[in-house]
């Protein structure tokens, strides 16, 4: 009798946190399900019950290292709603500048460090050499530019938090500190060269796309919706703006205030996963499968909002007429549109007569007893929903974070890659390599997802339809 | 030791670790401390976690002291070992990069390979919280003892 098997691959490299994929096989030797395991845990939204809704900006920035900024924004959002004010205009600049230096910094990381060595040397080259080691050696100026872009982005953040990880700034009702001209001078002084750098990226990924169309259009790539904030003109908005849903032809399926998310995205749990499986409600689980992050904001967007940027759209959506606007590898494409997107968006931002005003914050006593904030970090939606007593103390927190809302999403394309590689039992060089790239598309980042501090490795395992571990891959 | 076109002596300590995972953050809580301490010549950087980032800012030192937790067993509680390029042995996760994988990093980039040094100070609580336990901190005074001595017979 011919036995199925199961693959596992463990720790998953060049992403930010703990995962384990297992592959399981049918009685033919062929893919019969393929999951993506988060294995960590740490009850987050647990232990923030019963502490003063005030320290959540502080709190929950801790849950990651990659992107504090992301979740003490969206907190401090939720913590607007429960106060019941808007905050200074300047105070919301500077938030919005903080979170684009976040997005510059993060994406910049990406592009130029994770993502480059599958782009620029292949997915079959020698895994000892393909990571950010073999792109310096191969490509020294890329690499350094990149350092700088990601330099220029936690310049920003630290010249409004003092630091360029989890900075102290965001708060209810506002912002620590205002924005020092000598400061906003020296931000605006390094634009051009950001600028060129992303430039670089954009070519580089561009002419990249276009050589590979074939791979693009079909590596780890199925029908799905998308989702991202849109401002009131369509274009994708990284700070604020109804949440909107679209099919997989781009067609709005739902377009909502971000307050009552709970009426369109549902949570599903399984019991092999601490990672929970978000779905559009109105399509069911596992059928609402949405995808967000750089590529579900460019396809929930209408045009960007800003001119490079919009330019650079015009571009990618005449090179994904040929079938590949969902392609999972547009990630990258569509990340690097944003980098630019968030560059300008950092100018329009430092040009703003009113950045370096000093109406920065407004206190006042809790109004409400509940407050969402919502707002789009680097790696997609990220939501956070409190509730507090009468005092102010959290009864219950709901995080829903970009890797929770691309869980589906993940687990699809991993199964799709090993389905191509994997037939008859008999399994093709690269899955590996191409398990780990499927899945670093959408940058996940496993510590936010659970909510756990940051580490992060893959491990693949193969197993039987008896559940007798066959074969296990795992770099070291 | 390497000169500097500049010919003024270059010296970076960088401190780092993750401070809300207590006896972790004995690097932050170093550089923090020997802010106080050194000449305004010395950079002093306390980090969360080694990025590339971190090639930008030690590109033209002369000397390198990178501080961090261990959670071995050290005899005297502390460890100076002098830091080597290392071209290879890249980390999977982005969170981990050596001291010695970025040094091999700005030779590759920048053709520069400074006098690096990592002290390693023991650590014994690694859970949740913010203050160090008595024995790590007492372990960094020591650590900011002899880093300011070795800066000053260095530079003079």
């Amino acid at each position: 009798m011919a036995e199925s098997r199961k693959i596992t691959i463990n720790p998953i490299s060049r992403l930010e946190g703990h995962g384990k994929v297992v592959i399981h096989l049918d009685e033919r030797g062929e893919v019969e399900d393929a999951r993506f395991h988060v294995t960590q845990f740490r009850g987050y939204e647990r232990f923030c019950e019963g502490r003063p809704f005030e320290e959540m900006p502080t709190i929950t920035q801790r849950i990651c290292g990659i992107c504090p900024v992301s979740h003490q924004l969206a907190s401090a959002k939720a913590c607007d709603a429960i106060l019941g004010i808007e905050i200074p205009e300047t105070a919301k600049l500077l938030r919005d500048l903080l979170h684009m230096g976040q997005f510059i910094q993060s994406h910049a990381l990406h592009f130029f460090y994770l993502a480059s060595p599958d782009i620029l040397l292949g997915w079959d080259a020698d895994p000892a050499k393909r990571n950010v080691v073999g792109v310096i050696g191969e490509f020294p100026e890329v690499a350094r530019k990149g350092i700088r872009l990601r330099k220029y982005g936690q310049e920003i953040i630290k010249a409004l938090g003092g630091k360029k990880v989890h900075p102290a700034f965001a708060v209810p009702g506002g912002v620590m500190n205002p924005l020092a001209p000598a400061d906003r001078d020296l931000l605006v002084s390094g634009l051009e060269e950001a600028y060129e750098t992303a430039r670089i990226g954009l070519d580089l990924i561009k002419d990249w796309v276009a050589k590979n169309l074939e791979e693009v259009k079909r590596f780890a790539t199925y029908p799905s919706s998308y989702a991202g904030l849109v401002d009131e003109r369509g274009c994708p908005n990284m700070y604020e703006g109804q949440l909107r849903v679209v099919g997989s032809d781009r067609k709005v399926l739902a377009q909502f205030e971000p307050a009552v998310y709970l009426d369109f995205i549902g949570e599903h749990v399984e019991p092999w996963s601490y990672l929970k499986f978000p779905f559009f409600k109105p399509q069911g689980y596992p059928q609402g499968c949405y995808r967000v992050g750089p590529l579900g904001r460019l396809n929930a967007g209408d045009r960007m909002s800003t001119p490079k940027a919009d330019e650079a759209l015009k571009v990618y959506r005449a090179t994904a007429q040929g079938g590949i606007e969902g392609g999972t590898l547009m990630y990258h494409y569509a990340r690097v549109i944003e980098l630019l997107n968030c560059l300008e968006r950092a100018e329009e931002l430092l040009t703003h007569r009113g950045i370096c005003g000093k109406s920065i914050r407004i206190t006042a006593d809790p109004a409400r007893e509940e407050g969402v904030g919502v707002i789009e970090a680097p790696r997609g939606t990220l939501i956070h929903h409190y509730k507090v007593d009468r005092y102010g103390a959290i009864r219950k927190a709901n995080l829903i974070v970009a890797t929770g809302h691309n869980n589906i999403a993940m687990n699809r394309s991993v199964e799709l890659v090993a389905r191509e590689y994997i037939h008859g039992g008999e399994v093709r060089e690269g899955l590996l390599n191409r398990v780990e790239g499927a899945i670093r598309c959408y940058d996940p980042c496993l510590s936010c997802s659970t909510h756990a501090l940051g580490q992060m490795p893959l491990r693949i395992r193969l197993y039987s339809h008896e559940r007798v571990l066959l074969k296990e891959m795992q770099r070291d | 030791m390497d000169g500097t076109e500049s010919g003024a002596y270059q010296t970076c300590i960088i401190g780092y670790g993750n401070r809300s995972r207590r006896d972790d953050g004995v690097g932050v809580f170093v550089a923090e401390r020997l802010r106080g301490m050194l000449c305004q010549g010395t950079r002093i950087l306390a980090l969360h976690q080694l990025d590339p980032v971190v090639l930008e800012e030690v590109r033209d030192s002369d000397l390198v002291v990178f501080v961090d937790a261990t959670g071995e067993k050290l005899g005297s509680g502390m460890q100076w070992n002098r830091v080597r390029p290392e071209g290879s042995g890249f980390a999977h996760t982005t969170h981990h990069f050596k001291p010695s994988l970025l040094l091999g990093l700005l030779s590759s980039l920048y053709g520069r390979e400074p006098e690096t040094w990592l002290i390693s100070i023991q650590g014994d609580d690694f859970g949740h919280g913010e203050e160090l336990t008595d024995e790590a901190q007492a372990r960094a005074v020591k650590a900011c003892r002899e880093i300011a001595g070795f800066i000053s017979a260095k530079t003079g």
